[in-house]
């Protein structure tokens, strides 16, 4: 967030990555975060916890983002973490047909446990594995099964790619559009009596060569 | 080329024609043997018709042809690629086993005397497949061995040497600096006035051991790279002099008690002898830098580790290893038999359990019990070894957190049978007969209303909540050194969350949780 932010009413939205593991949940977290690309990521333990502010609109939306782990063995902390989120992302993989079920069987999960309340987004992943001459030769999911999912639980659908970066911003900035924003949600940061110019600022994270110069050389 | 007038290669005889002298070749100079190595069955395909090789000297010996295979048009295939052979690609028998193949894969040449066996002296050179050629005597014997020991000795020595020199110059380095600090310690070490005076002298003294790289001009850590600035300080080794920083996580340099290394290096010459002038405690510490204390120490503890006995321990952990391999080979055959038995019992109406089965499982239950007895004692005895090292102790831990654990995860199927299974359940009737063992329900064989199912899902569950529970703390932690408060308030309810979903699993589990 840039100085400049601080008066700005700021919306938090508590998102939520469920699916099977090695669809690519980090990778697009990463992805949207950091805006890089791991080709071999290590599988994520329990769940991870990023946030990343975006403006829209005049206004910021924080993301609170809980990047759950796909393996079996952590299915029980998946609750704890969808349980107060306002926004899910189902993630699947668009050449592996048993990530899509996965996904399927999570977004019933959500709507029996949390109610139709929740903003779910359902996000076909690694679209830059398929041929772009012919889509539907590597394709494990053909549209009409996708788009019958969708219809029937009123999800939002996006074909991504964490690698190329192909629609992950779009997710999140349609997210930030869906998920409605209450009253309490903005706050306004008090302003200070007293305002302090750009070059009174200190940066108190910079860890340049010129601030070791100053103060005098070596430690020994 | 002029073809009037040509001449023999060979003894130069001028021929007016080629026709002429393609005779000559066969007749005076043997060529016609030439055929024999190209045709096949004593034929040759041209233009598809089988043309007769013509015989130009019926009394000169040929070379046995009884085992060659005969070509069939349309049928025969080459042995190696497997493909039809007709003209274009031809078709060869290999003069040693007979066999057809292409042109193409026969290409390798060996000497055969006339009844088709290999003869390197007196024999002559005909076509032969790849499988004969690798076959022949002698084919792989002859092959030169280059040795190239000396030139990697000469390569390895020069490295060695070079290390040495280095270890030995910071050797030379190390004693300069030890013995006149605590030279400079003795002198001055007797008031306060003294002690400023002290720290000065002990400056000048290190920069005098080795000449210090000027720091204004590094920008980086010279061991991990890392730019310096306000919170990552700039530091002298005071071995190598170079510039280097003093993180906790990376370790790149120490301050170490002249004590503590002097008994490190205890093999070295110092003017000063570290039991009898007391310098176990003496307040004076180095900073040296990882690569300088890897180079003056590893090889030295390696040595003295290399030195030291086994302990006692090892023995009582094989024999541990021994009896958990009973305990393994044992405990399936109880669940398969618990299993059954359990089947059993709910097809039942009565619910109960048959005395037979029972009995075997008893005694397989005990059986297993006087094997965790053991396994436990044998635990016991080896937490009971003094300890020789640091290290040992960290083994020993080691051992008795794997062994609990153990003991823990595999005990749990032998509390699903009651305890009238214990030989005190076997009463005796009045007529001093075993009586049958008393039968319960299957519902007793619960743990408290769990099955043994439920338990391990719900240890599995605790341990992911705590592992989980781990992370958020460590998040946490470092959050607060980049003073992200807010994040930090977010992971705070994640983390109250965990503990009281803990706490209610733990309920839940009571004595079958982890402690």
């Amino acid at each position: 967030m840039d100085k400049h932010t601080a008066a700005i009413p700021t919306l938090t939205i508590k998102v939520v990555l469920l699916g099977e593991s090695a669809v690519g949940k980090s990778s697009i977290v990463l992805r949207f975060v950091s805006d890089d690309f791991k080709e071999s990521k290590e599988p994520t333990i329990g769940a991870a916890f990023l946030t990343k502010r975006i403006t829209r609109d005049g206004k910021v939306i924080k993301f609170e983002i809980w990047d759950t782990a796909g393996q079996e063995r952590f299915a029980p902390l998946a609750p704890m973490y969808y349980r107060n989120a306002q926004a899910a992302l189902v993630v699947f993989d668009v050449t592996n047909e048993g990530s899509f079920y996965k996904a399927q069987n999570w977004v019933e999960e959500l709507h029996e446990k949390v109610g139709h309340d929740i903003v779910i987004a359902l996000v076909g992943n690694k679209m830059d594995l398929l041929n772009n001459d012919d889509e539907n030769e590597n394709r494990a999911m053909k549209a009409p099964a996708v788009q019958n999912l969708c219809e029937r639980e009123n999800l939002l659908y996006f074909e991504a790619s964490a690698k190329t970066g192909e629609n992950i911003y779009q997710i999140f900035q349609t997210l930030g559009e869906k998920v409605p924003c209450p009253e309490q949600n903005t706050r306004q940061s008090s302003t200070h009596d007293r305002t302090i110019t750009d070059n009174q600022r200190i940066d108190l994270e910079s860890t340049t060569v010129e601030s070791t110069r100053e103060t005098g050389g070596c430690n020994c | 080329m002029d073809l009037e007038n040509v001449s023999c290669p060979i003894c130069l005889r001028k021929f007016d024609n080629l026709q002429a002298l393609n005779a000559h070749l066969d007749v005076e100079h043997g060529f016609n043997d030439n055929e024999d190595s190209l045709g096949s069955n004593d034929s040759r395909l041209v233009n598809g018709k089988q043309k007769k090789a013509r015989s130009v000297d019926s009394s000169a010996q040929k070379l046995k042809r009884s085992h060659w295979e005969k070509f069939k048009k349309g049928k025969s295939c080459c042995h190696t690629c497997g493909r039809t052979l007709n003209n274009n690609i031809g078709a060869i028998n290999c003069r040693k086993c007979g066999k057809l193949y292409c042109r193409r894969h026969l290409p390798n040449m060996i000497k055969l005397n006339l009844s088709a066996q290999y003869d390197p002296r007196n024999g002559k050179w005909y076509n032969c497949c790849h499988d004969c050629f690798v076959t022949k005597p002698g084919y792989n014997d002859y092959g030169e061995v280059i040795d190239l020991t000396p030139e990697f000795f000469k390569v390895r020595n020069i490295k060695r040497e070079d290390k040495n020199l280095r270890l030995l110059q910071l050797e030379n380095r190390f004693v300069r600096l030890v013995d006149g600090l605590i030279t400079l310690y003795n002198t001055y070490s007797r008031s306060i006035i003294h002690n400023l005076k002290m720290n000065s002298e002990m400056s000048k003294l290190e920069r005098t051991v080795t000449p210090w790289r000027d720091d204004r001009s590094v920008l980086f850590c010279n061991i991990c790279s890392e730019p310096f600035g306000l919170l990552l300080r700039k530091h002298h080794c005071r071995l190598c002099g170079m510039v280097v920083c003093d993180d906790a996580n990376r370790n790149c340099s120490n301050e170490i008690s002249i004590g503590y290394l002097m008994s490190a290096a205890s093999d070295l010459p110092f003017e000063y002898n570290i039991q009898k002038d007391d310098l176990l405690h003496i307040p004076i510490s180095i900073r040296l830098c990882s690569h300088c204390i890897d180079m003056l120490f590893i090889g030295r503890k390696f040595n003295k580790d290399v030195r030291m006995p086994l302990s006692g321990i090892f023995a009582k952990y094989d024999s541990m290893q021994n009896i958990s391999k009973v305990i393994d080979s044992l405990l399936p055959i109880f669940e398969d038999s618990l299993n059954s038995l359990k089947v059993e019992t709910a097809k039942d109406s009565e619910n109960t359990l048959d005395p037979k089965n029972l009995n075997d499982l008893a005694r397989l239950r005990h059986k297993l019990l006087n094997s965790f007895n053991l396994y436990n004692t044998l635990t016991r005895q080896l937490l009971s070894v003094e300890p020789q090292s640091h290290l040992e102790r960290q083994l020993q831990n080691s051992i008795k957190i794997a062994s609990a654990a153990y003991i823990n995860e595999k005990i749990l199927p032998l509390k699903s049978l009651p305890a009238i299974l214990n030989p005190e359940g076997h009463k005796t009737n009045e007529d001093g007969q075993k009586a049958e063992p008393e039968v319960k329900k299957l519902s007793q064989l619960m743990i408290e209303n769990l099955t043994i199912k439920e338990v391990k899902e719900l240890r599995e569950e605790l341990m992911v909540l705590k592992e989980q529970s781990y992370l958020i703390e460590s998040t946490i932690q470092d959050y607060k050194k980049q003073r992200r408060l807010e994040e930090i308030v977010t992971l705070n309810k994640n983390l109250e969350e965990l503990h009281s979903r803990i706490h209610t699993v733990q309920s839940k589990l009571g004595d079958h949780g982890f402690n």
